[in-house]
């Protein structure tokens, strides 16, 4: 009971990361969060390599775990390349930019200007329009909304 | 083996099959609240759905024996799968990274857990060393501002969530019939103990890699610097800009009208 009840509990990691990276893969639109999303699902992959490789007692399972590291790290080289190309070609991350690459025949699922609106800017103080000019301090002045 | 199979018995499957499908319901519903969609909303209620339909799948597995082992590996699943569910969920491409590395430090230590701990080690220096750092330079590269609008929406975030609930469950329940509870009291073999681990286990892998798989090294270096070459010759060669691009768009409507009028 033991054995089987250790391989269920990898096996079920291993599905859920994989699970959940092909939903990330799917709906996101960002091209580096589809990627680590992939990269996810060979999170899920490796798991699953390790419940199996304790299960039956041998390494084989660990040297297919690093097979699949090193093609991942390929990946990423390539995966690497292309996007900076694509970011220094299209100004952007988002995939929508690269829909041209679709078939002809198949519509435009959005076009790039059907997006939906800005983070709205922060509130800054109501500066005087006469006397010294008052002093902010730092903190306002390096406010950031985002990351 | 077959036979161990044979004997389960029809109610447990039965219920095991419902709890299933009642887990998919709440994890697809919890997914598709949880993903972005454009507008602010609470997703608590979307975590809360998810972390339910995964707890049902986790109640249905019988637990590892002492309570210790238990609670080790209960924590390394909450904390790589948490992880994973927060990396597809969040508007922010920097906190997404972030998530990604904790969900690959949670995988480390399950290789860890599994006396893999020269692949766990490699693992983390790969992934979040190499790998992460590299996604991390390109994201502050393209977008410092960060909240972009694509970020902030999804695409058909009702349908992804569903197949990815649909594809949990069914990949849970080829394995979990298999080797279902009751079936495997049943006829529990003296085998079924977990073997303990070995410490010198990085001393077999190494043998195995160089001996049994040696080809299969070489091919992977052969792999790595073709990607390498590949990934250079990429880089050296821009893309055209955007504008050639919308002029693209336009023709390819126009003929697209042209065709449908006539």
């Amino acid at each position: 009971m033991e054995k089987t009840a250790l391989l269920m509990h990898y096996l079920l990691v291993g599905t859920c990361l994989f699970g959940l990276g092909t939903v990330g893969f799917l709906s996101r639109r960002n091209l580096i969060v589809m990627f680590l999303s992939v990269e996810l699902m060979l999170q899920g992959v490796l798991v699953n390599f390790a419940g199996w490789d304790r299960y039956h007692g041998q390494s084989a399972g660990q040297v297919f775990i690093l097979f699949v590291v090193a093609v991942a790290g390929a990946e990423a080289a390539i995966a690497l390349a292309l996007i900076i190309n694509l970011v220094r070609g299209r100004q952007g991350l988002d995939v929508l930019r690269l829909q041209h690459v679709r078939e002809d025949i198949i519509s435009p699922p959005l076009s790039i200007e059907d997006e939906i609106g800005e983070v709205e800017p922060p509130s800054w103080p109501k500066l005087p329009r006469v006397g010294r000019p008052p002093s902010i301090p730092q903190e306002v002045l390096e406010y950031r909304p985002d990351v | 083996m077959s036979h161990c199979f044979g004997n389960m018995a029809g109610k447990v499957m039965e219920t095991s099959n419902l709890v299933l499908i009642l887990a998919t319901i709440l994890m697809a519903a919890g997914l598709w609240w949880a993903l972005p969609w454009g507008k602010q909303r609470k997703r608590s209620p979307g975590w809360a759905l998810l972390a339910a339909g995964l707890a049902m799948i986790w109640a249905l597995i019988p637990p590892v024996g002492s309570f210790l082992a238990r609670s080790l590996i209960t924590l390394m699943a909450i904390i790589t799968v948490a992880s994973a569910a927060a990396m597809i969920t969040t508007t922010r491409p920097l906190y997404a990274a972030l998530w990604f590395g904790m969900a690959v430090l949670g995988t480390a230590g399950m290789l860890l857990y599994n006396g893999a701990e020269f692949v766990a080690m490699a693992v983390i220096v790969i992934y979040i060393g190499a790998i992460l750092v590299m996604f991390l330079f390109l994201l502050m590269l393209d977008n410092p501002k960060g909240m972009a609008a694509f970020d902030r929406e999804s695409w058909e975030p009702l349908t992804s969530a569903i197949v990815g609930a649909v594809l949990i469950s069914l990949s849970t329940a080829t394995w979990l019939h298999r080797t279902s509870i009751s079936g495997r009291t049943a006829c529990a073999e003296e085998g079924d103990k977990v073997s303990p681990v070995v410490v010198t286990q990085t001393v077999d892998l190494g043998h195995e890699l160089f001996s049994r798989y040696g080809v299969a090294v070489q091919v992977l270096g052969l792999i790595l610097l073709l990607a390498l070459i590949g990934a250079a010759i990429i880089i050296s060669r821009p893309l055209e800009p955007l504008s050639d691009l919308k002029d693209h768009r336009e023709t390819t409507h126009a003929a697209g009208d042209v065709d449908s009028t006539s």
